[in-house]
């Protein structure tokens, strides 16, 4: 009897196995014709996979959702990854089957409208998905395209100038592209996320005509990583960081939005049936400061957003507020939807390569809340340098043994189910906190070499003006 | 293709000693002279019989360098089995073999079964170390000894069959529990179970308590119809991030 249930079982097992069936496609694949259009198209749903750089087979796939190893998965062929960029990835502790974060990067050259000027760029993007891998799986398979598609349709003297006293930069062009990208992804997650699809954060570095784009939408964060300093080049999306927008569109759109259900005044604290008529602390959306109302019957609804920090959420269910999807989501016991709260407008900040002083080991790090819940911007930085800075192995190699090492300052060790971060003090003690449970991804990208790259290609750029000048004209140099 | 069990393998030893190449050899029958330093886990899966059984090998490859040492040590969990892995050239990898095996040890279960191998036999006239001092390693250790070619294939199928046979014994002797995930990878278990049980719950009670029609139109075998729809089950329970 025990030994046919376990039989059974071991059946079952293999055939759910040989059941998913993984697809393998590159992430370039086609889609119907998106030039210029603006709705939202039906898109297949594709089975679950890892980001297609690391190479993994069905076999493998399965071994790195081991949920109580959680290997840490860098890919095979460094050369997969543009300048051989570092990744690393762990699955989380448990909360979910499958790793719902993902991770793509494209490179290739800029066929410009108008002229016959082919320009270079490089693309990495990540994303963390919630409530289901199928969103983020879909932003990964898409939003290159969609943000190239964008990037094509801008005239070529419009995108390259950077004139000082141009009243268009080409940086705004390609900015207002990845946010018009950004918007045509999520409505085209929209038929996904109805169907449990979920939502995911979004972060891609667009590096395009000398300048690096960095663009982010949700609590997953870039930071740049120089010499020895760093800074967020993104900003992280929560229900605390962004509770004036959140509570101003509650409060503009209350019966329609909050249906009576939720009230968009912020309280010091909770409060209940008894103080009704006293004196409360409060602010409306538009304060910073605090003032004195007295409290009545429609206060004592739900607050649009409770809770601070990690641990804020919009109507007591979602704690990153722009991304993709989460179209039909709702709030718990409520109904009430809460999709209108969640914006896709990534926040992008556009720098210029040739004014930071770059050297070699200048990097920018990409990375899920997977990281950062328990690594601070500092900290990333400082291991990333102490990994970047011996000769050998050659940096290529480093890169990603930078990732890996992220990964492993974030996931620590298992002790039975639990997962702790050892970490040494500076008076010998030993500190021990809480290691992540989430899903971890991290991307260290250099930004040296796309200087390299971008110096030549405006000095090959500026030869080839320089030839069909003297051939037309068949006159001196002109510069 | 089924099997009666899974064992975990994990590959450890210095750099450069041949642990990819080995694992390369037993799984794809190939021979790669170059190659690139492994960083990460590298995985490896292959069937094999034993007594008319089909056993599935799945083999953890780790990166021998200093460096990944404490990542290393994180990968044991599980396994049943380990290839302890030195070059017979190069003597210092034979004189880490103790530290290895200390981290072994202490972060396996107790009843891992562990393949002392000495590589590069096919390299005889560049030998440092001796058959017998492997062989006198392994009886004070109390563990396997083969010499092995990842270039020739010399021994390569019996180190990796020789080891599945040991834990397989002991199986049969009762030594590991039936119920120990070491050898009866009860993740695959659980997480059957698991899913299983999200799948009936969303199927059951929160498709239909809104009325969001979930199920027969999704294949039960396909990962996104289980995971999308446990998925719909979280956001729903609220705190969903």
């Amino acid at each position: 009897m025990l030994g046919r249930f376990k039989s059974a079982l071991m059946n079952a097992v293999g055939a759910s196995e040989m059941g998913l069936q993984y697809n393998s496609d590159s992430d370039t694949e086609s889609v119907t014709d998106l030039i210029n259009s603006n709705l939202p198209i039906a898109i297949e749903t594709k089975p679950y996979s890892r980001p297609s750089f690391l190479g993994l087979t069905n076999e493998e796939t399965q071994v790195s959702a081991d949920h109580r190893v959680r290997p840490i998965i860098v890919p095979r062929d460094l050369s997969r990854l543009p300048w051989c960029a570092g990744y690393a990835e762990c699955i989380n502790a448990g909360k979910s089957t499958w790793n719902e974060d993902q991770a793509t990067a494209m490179r290739g050259d800029l066929r410009i409208l108008d002229t016959n000027v082919t320009i270079p760029y490089v693309m990495f993007s990540m994303f963390d998905g919630h409530a289901g891998f199928q969103v983020a799986l879909t932003s990964r398979l898409h939003l290159h395209r969609i943000i190239l598609e964008r990037l094509m349709s801008i005239p070529g003297e419009l995108l390259l100038n950077e004139d000082k006293d141009a009243t268009i930069k080409g940086r705004e062009m390609v900015i207002g592209a990845i946010e018009l990208a950004y918007k045509q992804m999520d409505q085209i997650v929209e038929h996904q996320a109805h169907r449990g699809g979920g939502g995911c954060t979004a972060l891609t570095v667009l590096f395009l005509n000398g300048r690096l784009y960095a663009a982010g939408a949700g609590d997953s964060r870039t930071i740049l990583v120089l010499g020895d300093s760093e800074r967020a080049l993104t900003r992280d999306h929560t229900p605390d960081s962004e509770s004036s927008r959140v509570r101003s569109l509650g409060y503009l759109k209350s019966t329609e939005l909050l249906k009576g259900q939720f009230t968009p005044l912020q309280f010091r604290k909770r409060h209940f049936e008894r103080d009704v008529g006293s004196a409360v602390m409060y602010r409306e959306p538009f304060m910073t400061g605090w003032a004195y109302k007295i409290l009545t019957q429609t206060d004592l609804r739900l607050p649009l957003i409770s809770g601070q920090g990690k641990r804020s959420r919009v109507m007591g269910t979602i704690g990153v507020t722009r991304g993709f999807g989460d179209h039909g989501l709702k709030a718990g016991n409520t109904g009430v939807s809460i999709k209108p709260f969640l914006s896709s407008q990534p926040e992008v900040q556009s720098l210029d390569l040739e004014e930071l002083n770059l050297t070699e080991r200048d990097c920018i790090i990409l990375a899920t809340d997977g990281l950062w819940d328990v690594v601070s911007d500092e900290m990333a930085a400082s291991i990333l340098r102490k990994t970047l800075a011996p000769e050998s192995p050659s940096l290529e190699y480093r890169l990603t043994m930078g990732a890996q090492e992220l990964v492993q300052g974030a996931r620590g060790r298992s002790f039975g189910r639990e997962w702790w971060l050892k970490k040494a003090q500076d008076n010998g003690d030993e500190e021990v906190k809480m290691a992540s449970v989430d899903d971890i991804s991290v991307m260290v990208v250099p930004l040296y070499p796309y200087l390299c790259e971008h110096r030549q290609w405006v000095k090959t750029q500026q030869q080839e003006r320089r030839h069909s000048v003297s051939s037309t004209q068949s006159s001196p140099e002109s510069t | 293709m089924s099997y009666a069990y899974l064992f975990k393998y994990i590959i450890i030893g210095d750099t450069g000693v041949g642990k990819s190449c080995l694992l390369l050899q037993f799984t794809d029958k190939r021979f790669q002279p170059v190659h690139d330093l492994t960083i990460g886990v590298e995985f490896g899966a292959r069937m094999i019989t034993i007594d008319g059984k089909q056993i599935k090998l799945q083999i953890w490859d780790t990166a021998g360098q200093e460096a990944f040492r404490s990542i290393t040590r994180s990968y044991y969990r599980g396994a049943a089995g380990a290839l302890l892995v030195y070059d017979i050239t190069r003597r210092e990898t034979f004189n880490h073999l103790t530290t290895w095996l200390e981290d072994a040890r202490q972060h396996s279960n107790s009843n891992m079964v562990i393949m002392l191998i000495g590589n590069k036999s096919d390299l005889d006239a560049r030998r440092e170390v001796k058959r017998e001092e492997g062989e006198a390693f392994a009886r004070e250790h109390g563990l396997v000894f083969m010499e092995t070619s990842a270039k020739t294939a010399a021994n390569v199928e019996e180190a990796f069959i020789n080891t599945a046979k040991e834990i397989y014994e002991k199986i049969q002797e009762g030594v590991f529990d039936i119920n120990n995930e070491v050898y009866l990878n009860k993740l695959f278990v659980e997480k059957i179970v698991c899913i299983l049980i999200e799948y009936l719950l969303n199927y059951f009670i929160i498709s239909k308590a809104n009325g969001i029609k979930i199920g027969p139109s999704h294949s039960p075998s396909s990962p996104g119809g289980i995971a999308g729809t446990g998925g719909q089950g979280s956001s729903q329970g609220g705190g969903c991030c």
